[in-house]
């Protein structure tokens, strides 16, 4: 028996109508969506790759120049080993002068003491000579010790810089080591990060391929049987419509 | 880059079925034969499908937050 109106049919239909409206392109939508994700998730591990790789490059460039300043190192500490072997060379030179200088000192003197008890002016006037000649020994004597002296300090100022400057890169050493070491546990991190993302992009462009054919899978199932239904319903309406029409007299 | 619009999607579509199952409801007072029934069980159907997309879409969404939350690691 059948019991229906037309009104109920046309609800139906209309119903019917709109869920066809509501899933057309499901699929294609689907589709879209997963190419966008998987653009998306290629420029991160593109980023993450791009991370990794600046990361390395900061770690060969700490490692030359962590290098570079020890061989900086070992050259001043080697200058600064010369200069101190030439000290004890230059000290015996200054002290040799100054024994001269005493010796010279002395026969000057003696010779003042011989000159006083002298009668005869050519016999003094020879010991004067003499004793001018010694003076003038003794002033070179001293010239020379103040050159060596001079020297000595420039020397001593030399090695002082120096020794400064291998304290100012022992420290600098000391920061590229950490910052080594530092960049070497981010670039070990980074590294993980990069092999990670593979993992999950993997399980997303295998999920997306599932998702995108459910989609275009229900799209079709769910459109043919509402597109037959559909049908049904409008030959349900039209044999109503032609029943009423139907002139019975 | 998120799951937002494939969640929008799952949530429009499952609308859209719940609306269909709502209209066809509605008709039950005025269709009183086996054919209501047919009809009925067919929606259902639809329904029924509907959940393979549902898990499917949430499968795809937990991979995807999970791709970001390790995207998203700052070192």
């Amino acid at each position: 028996m059948v019991q229906v109106t037309t009104e109920a049919l046309r609800m139906v239909r209309s119903s019917l109508t709109d869920f066809l409206a509501d899933v057309e392109g499901i699929g294609a939508r689907a589709a879209q969506q997963s190419d966008n994700i998987l653009h998306a998730c290629k420029l991160q591990m593109n980023r993450a790759q791009a991370d990794v790789d600046q990361s390395e490059a900061r770690i060969v460039a700490l490692t030359k120049e962590i290098r570079q300043t020890e061989e900086s190192i070992r050259n001043m500490e080697g200058e600064i080993k010369a200069l101190a072997a030439r000290v004890p060379g230059m000290e015996e030179q200054i002290r040799s002068l100054r024994g001269q200088e005493t010796g010279l000192e002395s026969q000057i003197s003696a010779l003042r003491s011989s000159m006083d008890s002298c009668d005869s002016p050519e016999a003094r006037e020879q010991i004067q000579d003499r004793i001018n000649g010694l003076r003038e020994r003794v002033s070179q004597c001293r010239d020379q010790q103040r050159s060596l002296e001079n020297a000595l300090r420039n020397l001593e100022d030399q090695k002082a810089r120096l020794q400064k400057q291998v304290n100012d890169a022992r420290s600098r050493m000391a920061r590229l080591e950490s910052d080594l070491a530092a960049e070497r546990n981010r670039c070990n991190r980074l590294r993980d990060k990069l092999e990670r993302l593979k993992m999950a992009f993997g399980r997303v462009e295998s999920d997306l391929q599932d998702y995108v054919s459910a989609a275009r899978g229900f799209e079709s199932s769910s459109t043919e049987s509402t597109h037959r239904n559909a049908s049904g319903v409008d030959l349900c309406i039209a044999g109503i419509e032609s029943y009423l029409a139907t002139d019975l007299k | 880059m998120s799951s937002s619009e494939i969640r929008k999607d799952m949530q429009e579509f499952q609308a859209a079925v719940k609306k269909l199952s709502g209209g066809i409801a509605q008709a039950s007072p005025l269709w009183k034969d086996s054919r209501f029934a047919d009809l009925s069980a067919s929606v259902s159907r639809v329904a029924s499908e509907l959940k393979d997309f549902m898990v499917a879409g949430d499968e795809c969404c937990i991979a995807v937050d999970r791709f970001d939350r390790i995207a998203s690691e700052k070192y």
